[in-house]
């Protein structure tokens, strides 16, 4: 940090050997010019713009959210922050090691979440979809050029680090992240006429069927590119979405799938499914 | 409870997320015997009454508590107090009350017309007919049961047969299942059945899974054991198998063998102790005697008698590299699996079920699995254990304890052994020589036997099936079963719940009870045996299973036939209520006002002492959620259930030293009679059909997660048709690039017998390597064992069902 009572060395030196022509003017025009580009400089790294830091949220990854509510003001790093290396993806969010510890983790049984929970949770994924079964865009920024650290927090478990939450890929790992899954910064100023779209995307199942009270719930979505259900229904996914017993391993053991949201060959099959019988019914 | 089930949690969460560090420190103060939490208790739903059942599905035997209301059963629950669940269940088990509500249940009897129709007779008529085909030629007449017979039902049957029509042809589908598991524990230990129990999966630290799926076929016992991660524990899973599974995905280790070759990856195993000098030589010396066949071509239960230097001779060529020539699988992993078995500081336990016992060398491979068992000292403490799964609810307590096979009788007996017959003749209270002292035929010759003309020797004119389906599930069904279709003199009773493969050429069709329509008891994969009462009451006019077998044996008493008589002259199942009056259990009406059940297994009860598989008083299982035999009486008068046979530190029938103190091991029904189990010889061979230029692709075939066996209670359940709808090939995406075909595109799929078509599914539930190819068998609609061999083992007549040579066919577009 440049100190303002030290004479500035290398704008002034040069001037001198020049030889311009003399006068008190020039003088004052110099120490002008002089005062000038300290103040100049020392504001210019004291800058600062008059952004707010993104909001803590519950669900914690939503910078997303809060970009677009600060009307697309992309912010910029402080020079004083240059030294200090922070300028990753990540470099605007806040953490508390304190805050947000997971249910678990407070030592707390998992109870059902509650409705309210549920639709929270719903409504911020919807957020990042533009229908249910799309690719979710990327909250935060990323490298443009090599996306390959993605797993180095959406790796098989995802994680936690206070109360910022990186989600577990819920597929196998493919290498070309950003062939699905897109930054939406910067945001433009303001919402322009090509941004506008009528676009109904079909929301997300809210839950599986139940053949009765107790009884595991059906997976009412697809499995295909969901393999791994812990991403969002273990204990690094959205809490109104969790599972109440993530140590079980083997989810299909008791949820079934769909075989026509997976597209497994032959399910939608229009074949007879029982062998053809004239056994006379009851009724008959 | 509470405190338990936080630190589980904190376990859990110290596996599954990445921060490790903020979760150390209470992970560290976890300790190491946690359990984790159980699910909520039954619900609470108005009206709702609940009631312990074994689920009726696999062997693993999972309770259920049963919700019913208004004479319906309308909600399942896992049964927290079951030892063996926990409380947990998997997809089927919670879905099981569903199937007794499907649309078209079979709910009056039925009786081919002339025309080919059905028409709808009495029930009284019925048992007529039956007991017509029974009395005009009781020596041709045969019983075809099942794995899924209760005890009572299939002692019932045993009853009929071998002490009423004087005829040993009764045999179980469970021939299709286990009887090679059978056979070697027999040829191992002496007595069949695993010396362990679960608890086993509790404590190995290495599980070996031989040509197992456990994940999708026992998932209640592969989550407790990988939920033991979830709990922090390390343990090492192997899948030694022919294709990639669900289960391969929780495996540190896949080894991948050419089909048959198990044999040799078992050789190469023991060859590697012997060379390492890993093996245990006290457990060796003290426990064990080695044996081989004279003639391996013809081998039998018994062999002869052999020496460690003949074994070590026998098993030097089998070195990790030429395991590797035969197998596929690489040296190293052999050196792995050699490694392992030769360790003391850690426990292994193998896990096996229908990949070894459906094998042309079924015996042979369970022999040599535990061989090296023993051979190492892997045996006998909790955790180290060489453990066979069953695949019905009661192919151990009924098909294999109450011997509702061809060759067998309760308890054990053979009917071969006039000691045995007698000790039988005895318990039912027949003259001796009452017993036909030839085995009957074994399920694959019963039905060659009934599909042939008469004219050409097929000397099975009547089949009278029960709670099994054999129209989808024998092998090469074109000759095993579809040949009937021809053939008028021969006449086929099926006991059926709904229409099935079986029904289809059925001349007489009765509707039976099911699950919790009737009472019940079923013995599981680990000795225990189950009891439930009945809870709802069957539809129309189905009836118990057991009560069709009582009432036909009474048609035939009251006709004069002498079989079913006592030697004083009795009705063969005279049943008496409390103040000694007869009760005519053979009216339906009438069937209920005693338990019969209950009097069925107290009589059967004392056949089970001979073997030392001691069952308690039928009371005892009413308050149990199972017991594990043998249940010895204490001083007390409580009664104790045993984890582990043949160790000392368990099981009350172990020997005493000259000290008096058990021994530590006492294989107390050994074949030798020295108290030692003997370990066999046997070598590779190569199987009886193997692809070849003209059929190039192994066929395998199995079954899935959602369905049960052939499907037919599991797919009338819309969660877990939607689920898995159709059949299919699993195809490895070379093998379709080569053929052209892509995902959903039908494909033949033939062999020498028979072909089916099926869409093909690439990278699906399975993934079979290049070359192979793998098709369950619970779609009615797409027989595949239209197209499986019916080769089997020469020692327990168990056929091959996961190999065969078949080639594809690509459809015209």
């Amino acid at each position: 940090m440049p100190d303002d009572k030290t004479p500035p060395t290398r704008e002034g030196e040069p001037l001198e050997p020049h030889g311009v022509p003399a006068g008190r003017a020039m003088h004052i025009v110099y120490v002008c010019a002089i005062a000038a580009t300290v103040v100049g400089l020392y504001f210019g790294i004291r800058y600062e713009p008059d952004t707010p830091a993104p909001e803590q949220s519950d669900t914690a990854v939503s910078p997303h959210t809060t970009y677009a509510d600060s009307a697309g003001v992309h912010p910029a790093t402080r020079y004083a922050d240059i030294s200090r290396g922070n300028l990753g993806p990540n470099a605007d969010w806040h953490t508390q090691l304190t805050a947000g510890l997971t249910q678990e983790e407070q030592w707390a049984l998992i109870s059902p979440a509650s409705l309210e929970d549920k639709q929270r949770d719903l409504a911020a994924r919807a957020q990042r979809r533009a229908f249910n079964g799309a690719p979710p865009t990327i909250p935060h920024r990323i490298d443009p050029v090599d996306a390959t650290s993605c797993v180095a927090c959406h790796g098989p478990t995802g994680m936690r680090v206070g109360d910022i939450v990186a989600r577990p890929m819920p597929h196998e790992h493919y290498a070309s992240c950003t062939q699905c899954h897109v930054p939406q910064h910067p945001v433009t100023p303001e919402e322009t006429p090509w941004l506008q779209n009528d676009f109904e995307g079909l929301p997300a199942p809210t839950h599986g069927e139940r053949a009765w009270d107790g009884a595991p719930p059906t997976i009412p979505h697809t499995t295909w590119m969901r393999s791994n259900c812990i991403s969002c229904h273990g204990p690094n996914g959205a809490d109104g979405l969790q599972s109440t017993h993530p140590w079980r391993t083997s989810c299909t053991q008791c949820h079934a799938p769909s075989a026509e949201l997976d597209q497994q060959p032959g399910a939608i099959d229009y074949e007879q499914f029982f062998l053809q019988n004239e056994l006379p019914t009851q009724d008959e | 409870m509470v405190t338990t089930s936080r630190r589980a949690f904190l376990k859990s969460i110290a596996m599954a997320t990445a921060t490790a560090a903020a979760h150390r420190s209470f992970a560290q103060d976890a300790g190491g015997d946690i359990s984790l939490p159980v699910v909520d208790d039954p619900p609470a739903i108005d009206g709702v009454t609940w009631d312990k059942a074994p689920c009726r599905f696999c062997g693993t035997g999972c309770h259920v508590q049963v919700g019913t209301k208004d004479g319906k059963v309308v909600a399942v629950a896992g049964d927290n107090q079951a030892d063996v669940n926990k409380g947990l269940l998997c997809v089927k088990g919670y879905h099981v009350g569903s199937v007794l509500y499907g649309k078209d249940r079979l709910t009056q009897p039925l009786l081919k017309n002339a025309s080919g129709g059905y028409d709808v007779i009495s029930w009284d008529r019925a048992i007529d007919i039956v007991a017509d085909r029974a009395q005009q030629a009781p020596d041709r007449f045969a019983f075809y049961g099942s794995g899924q017979w209760t005890i009572p039902e299939g002692f019932a049957a045993q009853t009929f047969m071998k002490a009423g029509l004087r005829c040993n042809h009764i045999d179980p589908n469970a021939r299709l299942c286990m009887a090679s598991a059978v056979t070697s524990f027999i040829g191992t230990y002496g007595v069949d059945e695993p010396a362990g129990c679960y608890q086993d999966l509790d404590e190995c630290d290495v599980l070996i899974m031989w040509g197992n799926n456990p994940a999708e076929m026992h998932p209640v016992l592969f989550s407790r054991v990988i939920d033991r991660r979830s709990r922090g524990e390390e343990i090492t899973l192997i899948d030694i198998g022919t294709r990639r599974t669900r289960t391969t995905e929780h495996c540190q280790h896949y080894l991948q063998f050419n089909p048959q070759s198990d044999l040799a990856i078992a050789n190469g195993i023991a060859h590697l102790l012997i060379k390492n000098d890993t093996y245990d030589k006290s457990f060796v010396e003290n426990h064990c005697n080695f044996r081989k066949h004279d003639d391996p071509l013809k081998p039998t239960l018994k062999g002869v008698a052999s020496t460690f230097e003949e074994y070590k001779a026998f098993i030097a060529e089998y070195t990790p590299e030429r395991v590797e020539e035969i197998s596929g699988v690489p040296a190293d992993d052999i050196r792995m699996l050699g490694e392992l078995f030769g360790r003391k500081d850690i426990r292994i336990t193998s896990l096996w079920c229908m990949g070894t016992n459906q094998h042309t060398q079924g015996t042979q491979i369970n022999n040599l699995i535990h061989g090296i068992h023993l051979l190492s000292g892997h045996f006998g403490t909790p955790g180290d254990a060489p453990t066979s799964l069953t695949g019905q609810p009661s192919a151990c307590g009924t098909a294999r304890e109450v011997g509702t096979l061809a060759h067998a009788l309760p308890g054990g007996r053979l009917v071969a052994k006039e000691p045995h017959r007698n000790q039988c003749e005895d318990l039912w209270n027949v003259e001796h020589g009452r017993i036909n002292p030839t085995p009957g035929y074994h399920t694959v010759k019963m039905w060659n036997q009934f599909c042939t003309p008469t004219s050409e020797g097929g000397d099975v004119d009547t089949i009278w099936v029960q709670v099994t389906n054999p129209g989808q599930s024998l092998p090469n069904l074109h000759k095993l079963f579809n040949a009937k279709k021809d053939l008028e003199d021969k006449f086929l009773i099926v006991s059926e719940v709904y229409p099935t493969a079986t029904t289809q050429l059925a001349d007489l069709i009765l509707p039976c009870a099911l699950w919790v329509e009737k009472n019940g008891i079923f013995g599981n994969s680990e000795r225990r045996t189950q009891q439930w009462f009945k809870q709802v009451d069957p539809p129309g006019d189905a009836r118990d299973d057991c009560w069709q077998t009582i009432a036909v044996a009474r048609r035939l008493y009251d006709r004069g036939f002498a079989g079913m008589k006592q030697k004083d002259g009795k009705f063969i199942f005279h049943t008496e209520d409390d103040e000694g009056n007869e009760v005519p259990i053979w009216e339906w009406e009438h069937y209920y006002d005693v338990n019969v059940d209950k009097r069925l297994f107290e009589q059967y009860r004392k056949f089970t002492y001979v073997k030392h598989k001691d069952l308690a008083p039928y009371d005892e299982y009413v308050k149990a959620r199972g017991l594990r035999w043998p249940v010895v009486e204490q001083e007390d008068g409580s009664w104790r259930e045993t984890k582990f046979r043949f160790s000392g530190f368990d099981d009350p029938y172990v020997g005493k030293t000259e000290t008096g103190d058990p021994k530590e091991f006492d294989f107390y029904h050994s074949t030798t009679g020295d108290g030692k189990a003997q370990i066999w010889q046997f070598p590779y061979v190569d199987p009886p059909e193997m692809p070849d230029a003209e059929y190039p692709f192994w066929l395998c075939t199995g079954r899935v997660l959602e369905h049960w066996h052939t499907g037919t209670m599991t797919r009338r359940v819309p969660q877990l048709s939607r689920a898995m709808p159709r059949a299919y090939v699993e195809l490895h995406p070379d093998d379709a690039a080569e053929l052209g075909v892509g995902n959903g595109e039908k494909i033949g799929v033939e062999s020498r017998r028979g072909r089916i078509d099926l869409p093909v599914w690439i990278n699906g539930r399975g993934r079979p390597p290049r070359g192979s190819v793998f098709v369950p068998f619970f779609d009615e609609t797409k027989l595949i064992n239209e197209v499986t061999l019916d080769a089997h083992c020469p020692i327990s007549k168990e056929p091959d069902y996961k190999k065969c040579a078949v080639r594809l066919i690509r459809l015209p577009r």
